[in-house]
């Protein structure tokens, strides 16, 4: 894979869950305001509470019409970073930069609610920010790179962590999940009920995981492989657990990993 | 600048994040993962957040739960429940992690959130009062089994807010 098509799907597939998230923060701005109480949060920054001044000003950015304002800044930015990226103009650097500076804002202001898939997508148009304003070839090489290696990072952690865990181990953990309201799904919970399912398909998770990424350095067709399993896996995840935006920006990091590991087959 | 990110980042994994502990509460932004996902204790109950309502008579309404405890399957492409939804299971972290104090501090920016999540629910008209519960609950998909984590004494609806 090209810098150039990395770049492009990668762009695309962040720009989706983008939406996709600005859409499901607009549609619930007043229920996120109220829950999300402001007079509550502002206590968490020290530095606000030692100044009325800087208070109100917070206040004005983080509680009010600009919030809200910030959430639909994104549908914009999204669909003009695809379309510079599409026509190859460098100022798809600046909505990239600017969809981070939105995350940042939106972590800021919630504290709490967030998870992976946002960190995610914050990496992801970090990464491609970069890429664009990089003063040199090299320079946009470590850009992708970056993102690539988050996703390395991302799949070898979460491995690890399930290979020592002894539910994970025992073919325990994926009933579990399965049969809880916030992530679980019925009939996967029925399939996952066989216990020979259970441990094949834990102990598949904790190979592709912890495997995959250093493997598919290696050779294109393992790449490929673990190209359609990583993909397959996240598309699961959004089906049985309902975590619709990992699948955006982890795809989209995936990307970048695709021409992460497509230079190494090169050197190797 | 990339670099130093993602040697933060490689550091961050380890032990759960403890080597980094003292810098997390400067990451406003939550630029520095924590990609552990599931594992290696994988989340297999719920929290719960119920309610009820205290009239003048001091009768109470059945129990109820402030979110749906089963997410439909439209969630797949829309969820934008999650964000409530994880809110209270980050405040129920915080409020019942090894950190917490014991009972639960009524001042914790967490116990609040909760609480104003439940002072904003719909209550019935004759209420006065409200009051909260926290539950972990297992199997809700199956058998359901639920462990009260916190309960709130009565809270005066219409009160005027810290």
């Amino acid at each position: 894979m090209s810098a150039d098509a990395a770049v492009l799907v990668a762009t695309a597939l962040a720009a989706v869950g983008s939406l996709v998230l600005a859409a499901e923060l607009i549609q619930q701005r007043r229920e996120l305001r109220a829950a999300f109480a402001w007079d509550v949060l502002e206590t968490q920054y020290a530095g606000l509470l030692k100044s009325p001044v800087r208070a109100g000003i917070a206040r004005r950015l983080l509680d009010g019409p600009a919030f809200d304002a910030s959430l639909a800044l994104r549908v914009p930015l999204a669909i003009a970073a695809v379309a510079l990226t599409v026509a190859g103009n460098p100022l798809a650097g600046l909505t990239a930069l600017g969809l981070v500076l939105l995350n940042v804002t939106l972590h800021a202001r919630l504290l709490y609610g967030l998870d992976g898939s946002d960190q995610m997508a914050t990496i992801v148009w970090a990464g491609l920010a970069a890429y664009w304003l990089a003063p040199s070839g090299w320079a946009q090489s470590a850009a992708l790179a970056f993102v690539g290696a988050q996703f390395a990072l991302a799949y070898i952690t979460s491995g690890v962590a399930k290979a020592i865990s002894p539910q994970w181990r025992g073919g325990e953990a994926l009933p579990g999940i399965f049969s809880s309201g916030n992530h679980g799904l019925g009939a996967a919970a029925t399939l996952v009920g066989f216990r020979p399912v259970a441990l094949a398909a834990c102990w598949v998770i904790i190979a592709v995981e912890a495997l995959g990424p250093p493997l598919a350095f290696l050779h294109p067709a393992v790449l490929a492989v673990f190209t359609a399993l990583a993909a397959a896996f996240h598309l699961g995840v959004a089906l049985t657990m309902g975590l619709n935006l990992f699948f955006w920006s982890f795809l989209a990091s995936l990307a970048c990993f695709v021409w992460l590991a497509t230079q190494a087959h090169g050197v190797l | 600048m990339l670099a130093i990110w993602l040697l933060i980042s490689v550091a961050n994994q380890i032990h759960d994040g403890s080597v980094l502990r003292p810098l997390h509460r400067l990451d406003l932004g939550s630029l520095v993962p924590s990609w552990t996902f599931f594992a290696p204790r994988p989340g297999v109950t719920d929290h719960v957040l119920v309610y009820r309502d205290l009239d003048e008579s001091g009768a109470t309404t059945p129990w109820r739960p402030l979110t749906s405890p089963v997410r439909p399957l439209r969630a797949a492409v829309w969820n934008p429940g999650k964000r409530i939804e994880k809110l209270i299971t980050d405040c129920a972290s915080v409020l019942t992690g090894p950190a917490a104090g014991q009972p639960p501090v009524a001042i914790e920016a967490e116990y609040l959130l909760l609480q104003r999540l439940v002072e904003n629910a719909p209550h019935d008209c004759r209420a006065v009062a409200t009051q909260f519960a926290l539950l972990d609950v297992a199997e809700t998909r199956r058998q359901p089994a639920a462990r009260k984590l916190i309960s709130s004494p009565a809270v005066p609806l219409g009160a005027p807010r810290p």
